[in-house]
C-alpha cells in the first residue's frame, strides 16, 4: 500500500479532483467546506484505491466524494439532510394551471442569460434540498446518466428521474414567478 | 395535459436522452401534435442550458490539488522514512518545479543519481517537457520509421523498434535524443491531435517500482520488455495514453503476438508488504 496505491491514486484520482470539487462545493455550499470534504474523499479513496476493481472511475470517486459530503452534512447541517425530501413545488401550480406557459410569450429560461437572472437560477439551485441538488448537478454538469447517477446516489433510477422532474419544475416555477 | 406529472418526467428523461427507442418516438409524436408540450419541452431544454452555465461559472480550487498531494503524502507510512524519504522529497522539488514552469531545469538537477529509478523518470519528464519547450519536440522529424530508426545509429547504443501507429491515430512525428542515468537515449515523438508523446527507451532499470504516474496533467506510463524499459510521456489523458501505449506494445509484440500483457502496476510486492 505504498508505491502503486500511491501511482494509482495519481492516475485515477488526482485528474478528477476539479470535479469532485464541484460536486462537494455544491453540497456544501461554500469553498471552504468543500476543500475540507475533498481532502476527506481524497484520503478514503486513497485507502480505498487498491480494491477498487477496473470499472467506472469516475462514478466510483464521485461517489466517494458524495458520501463524504453526506458525512459532512450530517455533522455541520444535520437539518438539511433529515428533512431534505420536502422540496416546495413551485412549479407544480403553473404546469397545472398550464398558465406558466400561456403567460409569457417568449420562455423565461431562454432570457435567463441575463444576468439578474442567472444570479436568481444559482441561488434558486443553491436553495434546493440536497438530493434534489445532487441530482440536477450530476446531470447538468457531470453529465452522468440517469444510471450512473443512482449508482452514485444510491437510490433507484425511477427515483432520479423523478427527483431531476421535481427539481426542474420547481427551477421552472422559480423563474416564472419572477417574471411576473 | 402537459400539466401531469408523468409527461413532465418523461419529457425530462426525453431531453436528457433516456428514453428507450420507443418510448422517443412515441413522445416526438406527442410533441409534434401538442404545441403546448413543445413549448414545455423548449422550457426544459432551456432550463438546462441555463442550469449548465450557472454550474460552470463555478469557480475550481486553486489550492485543493497541492493540498490533496501534501496530505496524501503523509498518509502514506512508507514515504515517512527509509528510501521513500528523500524521494518523496524529490518528487515534491520536481513537481513544485513544474507548477512554476521551472522544471526543465529541474529534472537535470537529479541526473547525478543515476542508480535510483526515480531519478531516470525524472530525467524521462524532463527530456518530455524539454521537448515540449523547444522550437520542436523531436531532433529529427519524420513520420516515416524507416528514416527515424537509421537515424539513431551511431548517436545510441539502443536501435529502437519504431512502430508506425499513424492508421490508429497516433502518427510518427520524429526522434530526439534524451540523457538518461548519464546515457544518450533514444526517444520516439508522436503525435495525437494537439498533443506529444514521447516514449524513451532505456536500457532495463533494476527496480520495478512506481511505474505510472499523473502530475499536473502530464501521465508517465512505464514497462519493460527484454532487456529494455520503455517510458511513455504525455498530457494526454491517462486513458488515451494507456490505449497508446497497449498498441504500441502489440505492434512491437508483432501481428502474431496477440497475447495482451498488463502493464507493471502491480510489481510492487515489496512495496506491499512495507
Amino acid at each position: 500500500m505504498t508505491t502503486a496505491a500511491r501511482a494509482r491514486f495519481s492516475l485515477l484520482v488526482l485528474p478528477r479532483l476539479d470535479e469532485g470539487y464541484r460536486l462537494a462545493r455544491c453540497l456544501t455550499g461554500n469553498a471552504t467546506d468543500a476543500e475540507d470534504v475533498m481532502q476527506e474523499a481524497c484520503l478514503r479513496a486513497y485507502r480505498a484505491i487498491e480494491t477498487f476493481a477496473e470499472g467506472n472511475v469516475r462514478a466510483w470517486f464521485l461517489t466517494i466524494v458524495r458520501n463524504a459530503g453526506y458525512a459532512w452534512l450530517q455533522r455541520n447541517r444535520p437539518r438539511a439532510v433529515i428533512f431534505a425530501e420536502d422540496l416546495e413545488d413551485g412549479g407544480r401550480a403553473a404546469l397545472d394551471t398550464g398558465g406558466a406557459l400561456a403567460e409569457t410569450p417568449e420562455t423565461p429560461e431562454a432570457a435567463v442569460i441575463a444576468h439578474d437572472e442567472a444570479g436568481r437560477l444559482a441561488r434558486a439551485i443553491e436553495a434546493l434540498p440536497v438530493p434534489f441538488k445532487e441530482a440536477l448537478v450530476l446531470r447538468e454538469y457531470h453529465g452522468l446518466s440517469y444510471r450512473e447517477i443512482a449508482e452514485v446516489t444510491g437510490v433507484p433510477i425511477g427515483t432520479v428521474m423523478s427527483r431531476l422532474g421535481r427539481a426542474r419544475q420547481h427551477l421552472i416555477g422559480v423563474l416564472s414567478e419572477a417574471r411576473r | 395535459m402537459t400539466g401531469d406529472r408523468e409527461t413532465f418526467l418523461l419529457l425530462g428523461a426525453y431531453t436528457d436522452g433516456e428514453l428507450s427507442p420507443g418510448e422517443v418516438l412515441a413522445m416526438e409524436r406527442r410533441l409534434a401534435a401538442e404545441p403546448a408540450l413543445q413549448a414545455m419541452a423548449e422550457r426544459v431544454r432551456g432550463l438546462s442550458a441555463a442550469v449548465q452555465g450557472v454550474l460552470a461559472d463555478l469557480p475550481a480550487s486553486p489550492i485543493l490539488r497541492g493540498r490533496v498531494v501534501q496530505r496524501i503524502g503523509f498518509a502514506d507510512p512508507a514515504s515517512a522514512r527509509g528510501m521513500g524519504g528523500p524521494r518523496q522529497r524529490l518528487a515534491a522539488t520536481l513537481l513544485a518545479g513544474v507548477v512554476a514552469g521551472a522544471s526543465v531545469g529541474g529534472g537535470a538537477v537529479y541526473l547525478h543519481r543515476s542508480d535510483a529509478p526515480a531519478a531516470m523518470r525524472e530525467a524521462v519528464l524532463a527530456g518530455h517537457l524539454r521537448g515540449l519547450v523547444a522550437p520542436q519536440p523531436f531532433d529529427i522529424a519524420s513520420s516515416d520509421r524507416h528514416v527515424v530508426k537509421p537515424w539513431f545509429n551511431g548517436r545510441t547504443t539502443i536501435a529502437p523498434e519504431t512502430p508506425d501507429l499513424a492508421d490508429l491515430g497516433f502518427p510518427l512525428a520524429g526522434g530526439r535524443i534524451d540523457i538518461v542515468g548519464g546515457r544518450a537515449v533514444p526517444t520516439l515523438v508522436y503525435r495525437r491531435d494537439r498533443h506529444v508523446i514521447s516514449v524513451t527507451i532505456g536500457p532495463a532499470a533494476s527496480d520495478g517500482a512506481a511505474v505510472d504516474e499523473r502530475r499536473d496533467g502530464t501521465t508517465i506510463l512505464r514497462w519493460s520488455l527484454g532487456d529494455l524499459t520503455y517510458w511513455a510521456v504525455s498530457d494526454l489523458n491517462a486513458r488515451d495514453l494507456r490505449g497508446f501505449v497497449d498498441l504500441f506494445r502489440s505492434r512491437l509484440a508483432g501481428p502474431g503476438d496477440r497475447s495482451h500483457v498488463p502493464l507493471e502496476r502491480g510489481r510492487t510486492a515489496r512495496g506491499l508488504g512495507e
